[in-house]
This record gives structure tokens, C-alpha cells and sequence, in this order.
């Protein structure tokens, strides 16, 4: 079966230093009708789970109808937040508990100075009471890191904080460069990701629970394991439209957008699936061509690197190929 | 009540959850340990956290859950003790009368 993340949102109360500056101003969410109508046609794209992403999902003002959208459609929901608002809404989760196979809360940092630095005063206590009603209710839920050169000695710490708190797993992934995102500050090089993935795989053989990589780290196999790429997942954005994937959703301004597919608001997520698939399959080609070529190049060995460049140039393009900044190899 | 000597205050790295008025949920940052508190223990912790002074918050407990003065006092100095032995509370002795 397949799932569908929905940026449910671009708004957020939160003003993370690591995060996309179109969010800090963002004041959309995703179309009631919209949802509507995928979840519609979930059954028919084999989809059945649906895991919410933002800006901050909660924040949709019709949040807890689209939970009852999800039920009604025979869909599993699972969502990403920043906590700040989980005692507002964790009722809605226990009474649709059977549907609902956990939220994600950002961590950036197993230490509060570290998770404020970058995340705002007052958000690590803020996500670790939303940990803690979880812990006491007996609704699951995972950590995320985004890892930065401020909290990548925390790794450790914050699977140690994981286990204490109950968390089902912690997943790390690395941070996006795009327009607003502190690049310089806090992105990690290359090298230096390399590095930090293989702390990933020490904790890994470690850990009493769950540790993941996100979507992002290097890959031996230029065809690496892509959720989107293996047609095991959908990304709508906020404005309708379906889109290669959430990794790089944000990344390009609105008047680039390369990985916009489909828009939602004219056709049905039957016929944009069917777009879907024909381009997934013209990206696999694109890149066997180029292996064939001999274009394949090391920091392509980074699949959000590889589609970062295979998709359009910008000037953000320099954060994997210059040698003066973050990112390089 | 002896303890109405000292001031009672929550400690600051202690971060709590309430749960529909009716529960608390108390994080120490420090140990990483999850404590709950009851209707009653929840009362008291928001009355700590008001400020309010041990023999206050008993009289409080008195006039809400109406307990006798004895009955009230054994409960906030037996949560007290609790809160203070996993560092969930610090408890500093009360400046005496001005003056002298």
C-alpha cells in the first residue's frame, strides 16, 4: 500500500533559524475540498495512510475534521509537529486512537539552550509537555532531529532523552539549504554528513529503540531508497498541488517550483497520479542516462543534492558545489 | 504546621502538564523521570506555583475538598516531602519578621 504526506499547511508559530523564510510569513492552508476529494480517491491510488506535514499541521483550522476524513476514508494518519499546540488537540487523537499510529515531534537539541537556540525560548518545554502527554495517555510517538553544526554532538543525548521520554524511535535528517535557512551557521558539509551517518549507524547498533536516517544521507547505489521514487508516496502540497516529494518542497521559490507535478485543482489525484508515475519513470531514466554518461558525480551520491541539480538550477544550487561554503565535499 | 516555616517553590527544571484540571504530569529535566500527580496533588502544585505558602494552601484544601484543618495539613506536608525528595520542589526557610 501507499501513504500520502499532506503539507496541511504553510503557517507555523514557531521561527526556526532552519527553516524555509516563506513559512515565517506563511498564512495558507490546504483546501478543505482538496482533501476532500484525495481522500476520495485514496482507495483507488492504494493509498492507506496519510501522514500530515506544515508548517505546523495542527494549525489547520479544520484539523479535526480532516482526522475524521481520514477514518471515514479508511486511512491511518500520522503527523509531524512542534508540540506547541499537542494539548489542544490530543483529545481528538485518543477518540480516533485506533486510526492514529503517532506524531513526530521536532527536537533539535537534547539540551534546552540547543532546541531554544534554534528553535525559539520556551519550545523545548513546550515539546516536552506535548512528550509528556503522550508518555501518560499511551499515544505513540517518535523524535526528529534536523541536525546542524549546533546540535550534531547532541545525537547521543537526544536518544538517551528519546528512551527516558517513551519515544517509539528517532529518526535524524539534515537540514535543507533554501531562502531563510542560517546555511552558513548551521548546514553541515558533505564530509562532515558523512561523518555524522556514521554516528547514525553506531547509534543504530546501539539504541534500546528505533534510530533512522531521513531521506537525505549518501548512498553507494545511485538508485537510492525514495519513498517517492519507488511510487510508495504522494506529496500534496498546501496549495493542491501534487509535487516529487516533501524533501524538497520549499526548496524553490514559487516562481521556479520544478517539482510541482500535477495541480489538484484541476484533476483528480487518479488522473495526477498517473502524471506521477510517467514522471518518476522519465527521472529514472534521466538518471540512467546519465550514470551512462559517466555525469554521475559524488555529491550526486546525496539524493536531495542529486535532485536539487537534476531539477533546476538556482543559485542554491551552490550550497552542494561550492568550495567556499558549507556543503562541499 | 512546621512547614509553613519554609517557602516551598517549584523547582525550575521541572516542566508540568496539566491534564484537564484533573492531573498533572511533572518532567524532571534533569533525571528525565515522568511523575503524576492527582486532583487533589494538582491542586496543590497550582497553588505552589500561585506562590502561595504551605498553611495556605492547606486552608485552600480545607475550604475546596472540605477536610478538617489536620486532614488537609498531613496532605500538603506529605506531598511535600514527596516533590522534595525527587527534586521536584526546593524548600528554603522562611525570612523571619522584619525587624528585632
Amino acid at each position: 500500500m501507499r501513504r500520502i504526506l499532506m503539507e496541511l499547511t504553510d503557517r507555523c508559530n514557531l521561527r526556526c533559524r532552519h527553516c524555509f523564510q516563506q513559512r515565517h510569513a506563511g498564512n495558507g492552508d490546504l483546501p478543505l475540498g482538496i482533501i476532500e476529494g484525495v481522500l476520495r480517491d485514496a482507495a483507488a491510488c492504494s493509498v492507506n495512510h496519510v501522514s500530515f506535514t506544515g508548517g505546523e499541521p495542527t494549525l489547520h483550522r479544520e484539523f479535526v475534521r480532516i482526522l475524521d476524513l481520514c477514518v471515514e476514508a479508511n486511512c491511518s494518519f500520522s503527523f509531524v509537529s512542534n508540540g506547541s499546540t499537542f494539548r489542544r488537540v490530543y483529545r481528538s487523537l485518543l477518540a480516533r486512537r485506533q486510526w492514529f499510529s503517532g506524531v513526530t515531534f521536532s527536537v533539535d537539541g537534547a539540551r534546552e539552550a540547543t532546541h531554544d537556540q534554534l528553535r525559539g525560548e520556551g519550545s523545548y518545554r513546550q515539546v516536552l509537555r506535548a512528550a509528556s502527554i503522550c508518555n501518560f495517555t499511551g499515544l505513540p510517538f517518535t523524535l526528529n532531529m534536523v541536525l546542524t553544526r549546533e546540535n550534531r554532538m547532541e545525537m547521543d543525548a537526544l536518544v538517551d532523552l528519546a528512551v527516558s521520554l517513551g519515544s517509539g524511535g528517532v529518526r535524524f535528517g539534515f537540514l535543507m539549504p533554501g531562502d531563510g535557512v542560517d546555511t552558513a551557521a548551521l548546514a553541515l558539509t558533505l564530509s562532515e554528513r558523512r561523518v555524522v551517518e556514521s554516528e547514525v549507524r553506531r547509534l543504530q547498533q546501539m539504541a534500546e529503540i528505533p534510530v533512522v536516517m531521513a531521506p537525505g544521507y549518501y548512498s553507494e547505489s545511485p538508485f537510492f531508497p525514495c519513498g517517492p521514487l519507488e511510487l510508495e508516496e504522494l506529496n500534496i502540497d498546501w496549495r493542491g498541488r501534487l509535487t516529487l516529494c516533501c524533501q524538497v518542497s520549499g526548496y524553490w521559490s514559487e516562481a521556479q517550483r520544478p517539482d510541482v507535478i500535477a495541480n489538484l485543482h484541476d484533476m483528480s489525484l487518479v488522473d495526477a497520479d498517473a502524471m506521477f508515475r510517467r514522471r518518476v519513470a522519465t527521472y529514472l531514466a534521466d538518471k540512467r542516462n546519465r550514470l551512462d554518461r559517466g555525469e554521475f558525480r559524488d555529491a550526486d551520491h546525496f539524493p536531495c543534492a542529486y535532485c536539487v541539480d537534476y531539477l533546476g538550477t538556482t543559485h542554491q544550487l551552490s550550497f552542494y558545489r561550492s568550495p567556499d561554503i558549507p556543503g562541499r565535499m | 504546621m512546621t512547614a509553613s516555616e519554609h517557602l516551598v517553590q517549584v523547582h525550575p527544571d521541572v516542566v508540568d502538564t496539566e491534564l484537564d484540571g484533573a492531573e498533572t504530569v511533572l518532567l524532571h529535566l534533569q533525571s528525565k523521570v515522568y511523575f503524576s500527580l492527582n486532583a487533589t496533588g494538582t491542586h496543590i502544585w497550582q497553588e505552589l506555583k500561585r506562590g502561595s505558602s504551605l498553611a495556605a494552601i492547606s486552608r485552600h484544601l480545607q475550604e475546596t475538598f472540605d477536610v478538617d484543618a489536620a486532614h488537609a495539613d498531613t496532605s500538603v506536608l506529605a506531598l511535600m516531602d514527596d516533590l522534595e525528595r525527587q527534586g521536584l520542589v526546593v524548600r528554603t526557610p522562611a525570612s523571619g519578621p522584619a525587624g528585632g
